[in-house]
């Protein structure tokens, strides 16, 4: 993540307008509730909008009565319009600079140590948090990845996260409220952030990296709304020049039924040569099949827009059940080699599969 | 003091605060006014529905200042102090934190002591489930038989995981989920108190979304009261609440059903563009589907359906052209495919696929309709063979049905053999036994079941236009033959046997009986006989032994 923030400013976060909107009403009504739970997809910018509101809630800049000051007028009625001005945090001030270098002692942030939060680290979370927080305004815990806690740790947050000291906010990001305790889930303040845009994504990418449009335009698409994996796709070492990949992707799928068993297996083999793009190469795949079936109700739902015609024709070949269960073939794969079965026997099956008229 | 949130601000401070958990509430004032509380008391329940509410109210209410008082005064020393959380002689240990054996031996160790100033030293461990079973051991002793000072109260939404030696040692009190009014009406005044204006659907929408916990709902007008500038509408509601508009469901579910891909893809493309979560989409049209085959099927809806009348009308609307069966395809496929979005890399896609694998589908007939269309389909068999016998040249076969073509052929085929035999039906060479035979084997092809209970019958007489049948069997056979369906039937196979119209009598052999009489009595004789023959009496004498049975040979 860190590779495209250079600030943590409100900003800088793309295409989230409304949370970041919530976020600031939150903090002009002087109403930042105790225990907040940022929810949306990988690499939307969770984890930089909680720092930003770290550190909005302890910028130097920024006067402390503000919030009192705001409080007493909500008290009082609605805040008039044209009072309303968007807060963010200077960035320059002893404490912002402190809080973007991470050296600030009084915001925590959790990250999960291997694949899980342990029980330990909430307990340490816990003793830390019965002492008062040492200058902070507003000390923050951000937990980022909230959901990889194991059930014995999220238990053991409960009562930290329904009452926790004064002075005190939690902060908690996860992918989604399913994969949290419900214990946990109905003791926060829920914040969605979306998926970015494709076409925010392509200007970001154009505009930020000098992307070339056509490449930024598929890793757009391959993305899937998320700025962090748009960005680690450009950015990676051995860059991949996606618009022939892409091309060349297509090509050997689509003329897999006609060819000879040594060349499907010799496709296999280039596949899982590229283990580092693999899953992005399937992805690829799973979204041509995925044309296909669309196109054949709603043609201006594809993806692969610039290949519309290419697309009619191949769809127009084949049957929607064949299709489909290609596409149940690709995911099954997918989660195989997540599994981690033999990688290239796995692609062997699948092209095969794939092969099948 | 920062901004403390609704659900904390307003934590019930009594028990007549506590709200829809009579059952529990009125058990406890009723205990502390009759001096009859129990000394470990356990609260279960769903998330948010008042557990440790009332752990605490309960320690007040033993620990005033004037002794057990079913209504803490909120006012004493004590009472103060538990609201505050600062209480020396009530603990309020947090089970999931604590959970070593350890933690509970020290626990012991300090039960022991006295009180500092109040009447009881009370132990609230909530989440206690959390505990290690080793912790829960060591807890059992001092549970059954704490000193006389000690309470203990337990709060967990887990009961199941606390061992039956603990469950069995607690006074155990179920707290039930809070339902949609009550919690909307309670919020409705917490909104006057707070003097913010939210309108009462929103209001509801938000109760309902709590799924009966009262914390998930205050959190969740909290969430909307501070995320919104000036006046609440109903859409900043749904907005803020990332609840996916009841309407775009109802579009959903009528795209579906009316089988329109395009309008479909549409519909989710304008959903997953908006941010919403799409596992929480297809729980959504999981129990949307779940509430059309209600409607569909049960005629009280509004006790099993929690939604507002005008929805159920849209409901009826929509499931008017739909069958039953077709619902519940759906209704299974969805299920069967969550896991398979739950899992997805891609679940957009996933649910895509899901869709459009419904419309792959075919809608299942209910088994009632299928056998109705079988027997229709024999019904046009038997008809089109008529048809065929009566006027040679119509068309004999529907090009529709190939099943029936297949079967009607079979039948034209037996037809055409019998047709030699039909142009001199009275023969009088002809012996009314091979006449009857070949008359059963007509029945026997087309009505396998007539034919069984004409077996036995002969013809008693044919002449002209008259067939006098003697059905010979038992009284199941003749009632079933002379039913008024089979008697005409049987007329209408004979008139098409013999060329013309037949006058057919039935008539039941009543002889039988008499020889059935007959052979008893003769059996009945010769038992007798056998039994008074002076050979057996003496070899019965002789041999102290008894008649088992006597056999006729």
């Amino acid at each position: 993540m860190s590779v495209y923030e250079s600030t943590f400013e409100f900003k800088s976060i793309l295409g989230q307008e409304q949370p970041i909107r919530l976020l600031t009403t939150l903090l002009q009504n002087g109403t930042i509730p105790h225990a907040l739970l940022f929810i949306g997809i990988e690499g939307v910018g969770k984890r930089t909008a909680a720092m930003a509101l770290a550190m909005a809630c302890n910028c130097k800049a920024i006067e402390p009565d503000h919030f009192s000051e705001r409080m007493k007028i909500r008290s009082h009625g609605n805040i008039p319009s044209d009072q309303i001005t968007t807060i963010s945090p200077c960035g320059r001030c002893h404490s912002c600079r402190r809080i973007e270098s991470g050296n600030h002692p009084d915001i925590i942030l959790l990250k999960p140590s291997g694949p899980f939060i342990r029980i330990g680290q909430i307990r340490e979370l816990c003793g830390t948090l019965a002492m008062k927080p040492y200058e902070a305004r507003l000390r923050v815990v951000i937990i980022s990845d909230a959901h990889t806690m194991n059930p014995s740790a999220g238990n053991a947050l409960l009562k930290v996260l329904e009452e926790p000291p004064d002075r005190t906010i939690l902060i908690l990001t996860a992918l989604q409220t399913s994969d949290l305790l419900p214990t946990i889930v109905s003791r926060c303040q829920h914040i969605r952030f979306y998926p970015v845009s494709r076409k925010n994504l392509e200007s970001l990418l154009i505009q930020r990296y000098n992307a070339n449009p056509d490449e930024a335009k598929i890793i757009a698409i391959l993305a899937n709304g998320s700025v962090s994996k748009a960005v680690s796709m450009i950015n990676s070492i051995n860059r991949v020049n996606w618009i022939s990949r892409r091309i060349w992707l297509i090509n050997e799928v689509e003329t897999l039924p006609a060819r000879s068993i040594g060349s499907r297996m010799a496709f296999a083999e280039k596949l899982s040569k590229r283990k580092e793009i693999l899953a992005e190469s399937l992805e690829v795949i799973k979204f041509w099949f995925r044309d296909l079936v669309v196109c054949k109700y709603h043609p201006e739902k594809i993806i692969n827009r610039d290949l519309k015609d290419r697309i009619q024709r191949a769809s127009k070949k084949m049957k929607v059940t064949s299709l489909i269960s290609k596409i149940d073939d690709v995911e099954s794969a997918q989660k195989n080699i997540q599994a981690n079965t033999n990688l290239r026997l796995t692609l062997e099956v699948l092209i095969m599969r794939l092969a099948k008229v | 003091m920062s901004y403390l949130v609704l659900a904390r601000k307003y934590r019930p401070q009594t028990f007549d605060q506590v709200l829809k958990q009579d059952h529990v509430t009125r058990t406890l004032t009723n205990a502390i006014s009759a001096g009859r509380v129990a000394h470990a008391i356990l609260f279960s329940g769903p998330r948010g529905t008042g557990k440790t509410t009332v752990a605490r109210i309960l320690a007040k209410a033993m620990n005033c200042k004037d002794g057990p008082v079913p209504v803490p005064c909120n006012e004493c020393r004590s009472c103060r102090e538990i609201t505050a959380g600062s209480a020396v002689d009530v603990f309020e240990i947090d089970g999931a934190s604590n959970n070593s054996v350890d933690q509970i031996r020290e626990l012991r160790e300090n039960v022991k002591y006295m009180p500092a100033h109040s009447l009881y030293k009370i132990y609230i461990i909530d989440e206690v489930h959390m505990l290690s079973i080793a912790a829960f051991n060591a807890l059992l002793k001092t549970l059954e038989e704490p000193p006389p000072h000690v309470m203990f109260v337990f709060a967990t939404t887990e009961p199941r995981k606390i061992p039956i030696t603990i469950l069995s040692r607690c006074q155990r009190h179920d707290f039930r989920r809070i339902d949609v009014e009550s919690i909307s009406k309670h919020m409705e005044e917490l909104c006057a108190k707070e003097g913010v204006k939210i309108a009462v659907d929103s209001l509801e929408l938000i109760a309902r979304e709590a799924g009966g916990s009262m914390r998930d709902g205050l959190s969740l007008l909290d969430h909307v009261m501070s995320c919104s500038q000036g006046a609440i509408t109903h859409e900043h509601v749904l907005n803020i609440l990332g609840v996916i508009d009841r309407e775009i469901i109802f579009n959903l579910s009528a795209a579906i059903l009316r089988g329109q891909i395009p309008e479909v893809l549409d519909i989710l493309d304008e959903i997953y563009s908006a941010g919403h979560d799409m596992k929480k989409l297809c729980a959504d049209l999981i129990e949307h589907f779940r509430n059309l085959l209600l409607v569909k099927m049960v005629k009280k809806i509004d006790r099993l359906v929690d939604i507002p009348s005008h929805e159920i009308d849209l409901m009826l609307d929509q499931v008017k052209e739909v069958s039953r069966t077709f619902l519940s395809q759906i209704l299974d496929l969805l299920f069967k495919e969550e896991v398979s979005i739950l899992t997805s890399t891609q679940p957009r896609l996933a649910i895509e696929m899901v869709f459009i694998r419904m419309f792959q589908m075919q809608p299942a007939l209910p088994i009632d309709i299928l056998i109705e269309k079988l027997d229709n389909l024999r019904k046009d068999i038997y008809e089109t063979r008529t048809d065929f016998r009566d006027t040679e040249s119509k068309p004999v076969f529907k090009d529709n049905e190939e099943g029936s073509i297949k079967t009607s052929g079979e039948v034209s085929g037996t037809a055409e053999s019998m047709e030699p035999f039909i142009s001199a039906p009275l023969d009088p060479n002809e012996n009314i036994d091979r006449v009857w035979e070949r008359l059963l084997s007509t029945f026997s092809e087309k009505y396998p079941s007539l034919a069984a209970n004409l077996k036995n019958s002969t013809i008693k007489s044919l002449s002209g236009h008259r067939l006098e049948i003697e059905v010979n069997g038992n009284d199941f056979n003749i009632n079933m033959v002379r039913r008024n369906k089979n008697s005409v039937i049987i007329k209408k196979v004979c008139s098409d046997f013999f060329g013309k119209d037949m006058e057919i009598i039935i008539a039941a052999k009543k002889i039988q009986n008499h020889e059935n009489q007959d052979k008893k009595d003769h059996a009945e004789r010769l038992k007798q006989e056998a039994l008074s023959h002076p050979l057996v009496t003496d070899a019965i004498d002789i041999f102290n032994g008894n008649i088992v049975d006597v056999k006729i040979l």
